[in-house]
């Protein structure tokens, strides 16, 4: 075990193009971001009806609890649901979420197997109801039900119980780097990064996996299933690029965006959240700094309108990167 | 340009900060460094009265020269007032007089004076000893011949007593205080009770007997002073006169003290404020401060004739209690100073700006060894119980609101504890290390719900490493000078955070956490 931990030479981080916390923070969250618009990106019910006006594909609405009043009515309302999600609309960390199979006249069945009494259920939803699991936890939030998404057959070998997603980073409504982050035993079935989920770089142009890390180690097997992780094509590829210029393009006040995107076994690629400040591991699992293509974009005075222009614009950065400049 | 700007109102703020700094020094004579002479310090007095439509005249006590004190200079700040400095067979006194004052009035007065650990110090005030006991044994001696009351019998009694068991002043003084430290004993229940004046406070029955035995012995009020202190409650004591000077007796031992400077203000009974005229109620209060600096007070004295402005926005001609609070609060922008260059250079994580800056001003109080035991010793309880009371699926308010009352029991079990032991811990709680230790607890246990526990311990650690850095930075007494006297320095301060802010370079911990770009990228040249 070394005792000096081993720290990159100064100079080499900017070489590579690396983004640090700061920079992110001063070149790019605080001029392209304003702050009066993040509740477009907090709440999950605005992100929703922004998304479906921009015509992207978002997991249905079946219905939500906004009184502690109205949970009386909640048997009736799921009663022909089928499965479904329960969260906050305001929900941190993946809090307050209970994934359910179906109901009946005693309660729902969760996911798991597990039975939920009505008197649980309603019990639960006031706790989201009183910002329980909410952002800053000012007392109040709002319960959102809506449609389950299955992750595409793909994902069976490659995530541990919970949903994997796309973290796709679009700065100026252009794709720059996006990864894969899967669920582990560890992480708890959740996907975040720094409680051992893994992430896994992807070539932005084709949508092949390209690297692993967990605990920014790198690894080429999923430590639960012991599948490969490098060299996949996930599915639906030019759908998940598409869908992040697109909601992206739809929200210009936010400039720097983290666009988290489920790829649905039957709806393909859905948008599952926004992130106004979206941390910089990404470039720990794709081994490729993000300053190169920002500040590109950046320095541009106008980009260029058009789903189709902006994912080429999106492609040339990458390549660009990769390639050694002709000189 | 906002760089160009940035480095604009950096030069701006630097060069006047280092303008008037350079000012204080070299031409006003400032002394950069503290010299802390502990030996010297101030006594400060704040008088305040309401006074009426007539003329009025206030007499305050004013400290005394006395065994371990002596006196330098008085100086007073009363607008409006004529001062007069007299002294009398109470004591030294201050004098404010007014045509008319009507309304609230406040007046400061102070007196600069050392330490001195010999006793031979010429006093300043009191009646000779001679003059101090009215009694004449043999006056008592024949009106206990012709009318034996029981208060004469009793008072016979007990001083032939003390007499019979003592060869010399000292120990008739000492054994007599311990009879009459009896109260249970006969005659002195009778002295007590048949006395002429109230001899209920032991003080004054001593006084009272050991005058009757012909030893001069006088009540006296004043400060006893161990350390700076913003506020000193006066104390009665008694001194006794024998081998030719006074000597300060414990009233329950009858021993001599000598251990701790205690500043005479008055002698006998007279009160510590009275006056003339309407005054209403008068309140008189006291506070201690080290003299910080020689060269400091003269440059200061100085320069009012000099540069009246500058001494006037000094904050060292603010009353001394506010000085004391002003000290740790000129600390609060260094603190966070600290803080923010931990977090945008370093990359240590906290919660908050403030609350590592508060954590480091509560270990003033506390001591830090102390503060920190205190520190996680009681927010691991909080959380240990917010743990608990989230298994109960309380609310988030009203299970804060329970966790935080427990805390403050837990506080107050151990200032008790600290209290029965005679550990000074307890002394050091006070309300505002509280509030920072609950604000802590409930922006942990929120993180705890919101991010995981290793987060909320992350940044638990993180406070506390940079309160303690924060900590030796502030606790620093050159540091803690020069942030008081030069206040212009505050500027330099916003200039660095002004800079800090501007910074979008990586933090020590990125060159960590990505330690796996340490080489060159395939593919990407070398751009520097």
């Amino acid at each position: 075990m070394r005792l000096v931990p081993k720290l990159a030479a100064p100079w080499r981080l900017k070489a590579n193009h690396i983004l640090g916390i700061n920079g992110r923070n001063r070149d790019y969250v605080a001029p392209f971001n304003d702050r009066r618009f993040y509740h477009l990106v907090d709440n999950k019910l605005t992100t929703k009806s922004m998304a479906l006006k921009a015509g992207v594909t978002v997991p249905k609405l079946i219905g939500r609890v906004d009184y502690t009043g109205q949970v009386k009515s909640l048997p009736d309302m799921l009663k022909n649901a089928g499965d479904f999600v329960i969260k906050p609309a305001r929900g941190a960390g993946g809090g307050g979420i209970i994934v359910a199979d179906g109901v009946d006249e005693n309660g729902l069945r969760k996911a798991s197997g597990a039975r939920m009494v009505w008197p649980e259920v309603k019990f639960h939803i006031q706790n989201i109801l009183s910002g329980m699991y909410s952002l800053g936890g000012d007392g109040t939030d709002i319960a959102v039900i809506e449609e389950r998404l299955y992750p595409h057959s793909i994902f069976k070998t490659l995530a541990f119980s919970g949903v994997p997603d796309v973290r796709v980073i679009v700065f100026r409504g252009v794709p720059v780097m996006a990864m894969l982050r899967l669920p582990t035993s560890e992480s708890d079935g959740k996907a975040n990064l720094h409680t051992g989920g893994v992430g896994v770089g992807i070539d932005l142009p084709t949508g092949v996996t390209t690297l692993a890390v967990q605990h920014d180690n790198t690894i080429d097997k999923h430590p639960d299933f012991l599948t490969p992780l490098t060299g996949l094509q996930l599915p639906g590829w030019s759908d998940v690029m598409a869908l992040a210029t697109d909601i992206a393009t739809a929200v210009p006040e936010l400039g720097y965006v983290g666009v988290d995107v489920v790829i649905d076994e039957v709806r393909g690629p859905t948008l599952l959240e926004l992130n106004a400040r979206p941390g910089i591991a990404v470039q720990i699992a794709n081994r490729k700094g993000l300053s190169a293509p920002l500040k590109a974009l950046a320095q541009m005075d106008e980009i260029p309108e058009g789903r189709e222009v902006r994912i080429a614009l999106a492609e040339k950065l990458w390549t660009e990167a990769t390639q050694p400049k002709p000189s | 340009m906002v760089r160009m700007q940035i480095l604009i109102v950096v030069l701006i703020l630097s060069a006047l900060s280092g303008a008037l700094f350079a000012y204080k020094v070299t031409k006003l004579g400032f002394p950069v460094t503290p010299n802390q002479d502990q030996s010297e310090f101030y006594v400060e007095a704040r008088v305040s009265f309401t006074g009426g439509t007539g003329p009025v005249s206030v007499k305050a006590a004013l400290p005394n020269s006395a065994a371990g004190f002596a006196v330098l200079e008085t100086d007073a700040l009363a607008t409006g007032f004529g001062v007069l400095e007299e002294a009398d067979e109470d004591g030294n006194a201050m004098f404010f007089e007014q045509r008319s004052a009507e309304g609230p009035q406040t007046v400061f007065y102070r007196v600069r004076g050392y330490r001195v650990d010999s006793s031979n110090v010429a006093r300043s005030g009191g009646r000779t000893p001679e003059a101090v006991s009215p009694f004449a044994t043999d006056l008592r001696k024949r009106t206990l011949g012709t009318e034996p009351t029981p208060f004469l019998l009793a008072l016979d009694d007990i001083i032939e007593l003390g007499q019979s068991r003592s060869a010399d002043d000292r120990n008739f003084v000492r054994n007599t205080a311990l009879i009459l430290a009896d109260t249970r004993d006969e005659r002195v229940e009778t002295l007590i009770e048949d006395a002429a004046t109230d001899l209920r406070e032991p003080e004054r029955l001593l006084v009272t007997v050991l005058q009757a035995a012909e030893i001069p012995a006088r009540r006296v009020v004043g400060l006893p002073v161990r350390a700076e202190q913003a506020a000193v409650t006066p104390r009665i004591a008694i001194e006794a006169y024998f081998e030719d000077q006074w000597h300060r007796i414990s009233p329950r031992t009858g021993s001599v003290t000598t251990d701790d400077v205690f500043i005479p203000l008055s002698y006998g009974e007279a009160p510590l404020i009275s006056g003339e005229g309407t005054i209403g109620e008068p309140d008189i209060s006291f506070s201690v401060r080290n003299v910080i600096n020689d060269r400091l007070e003269h440059a200061l004295w100085t320069s009012r004739a000099d540069a009246p402005i500058v001494s006037w926005v000094s904050l060292l001609s603010l009353p001394l209690s506010t000085q004391i609070v002003f000290k740790a609060i000129f600390l609060v922008p260094i603190g966070a100073l600290v803080i923010a260059f931990l977090r945008q250079m370093v990359g240590v994580s906290t919660f908050g700006t403030f609350m590592p800056v508060l954590i480091a001003l509560s270990f003033r109080e506390t001591g830090l060894f102390n503060g920190i035991g205190l520190f996680v010793g009681l927010v691991g309880a909080g959380l240990l119980l917010r743990a608990y009371f989230s298994k109960l699926h309380l609310l988030l308010v009203p299970r804060l609101t329970a966790v935080l009352a427990i805390v403050t029991l837990l506080m107050a079990f151990i200032a008790l504890l600290g209290n029965a032991a005679e550990f000074p811990i307890g002394l050091s709680i006070s309300l505002f290390p509280l509030v920072i230790l609950t604000m802590t607890i409930e922006r942990m246990s929120i993180m705890w719900e919101e991010v995981g526990a290793r987060e909320a311990l992350i940044r638990g650690a993180g406070s506390i490493i940079a309160a303690i850095i924060a900590f030796l930075i502030v606790s620093n007494e050159r540091i803690e000078y020069l942030a008081f006297v030069f206040p212009e320095l505050l500027l330099i301060i916003v200039a660095l955070a002004v800079l800090l802010g501007g910074y979008n370079g990586y933090k020590l911990s990125e060159y960590l956490r990505f330690n796996m770009f340490g080489q060159k990228l395939p593919g990407l040249e070398d751009t520097e």
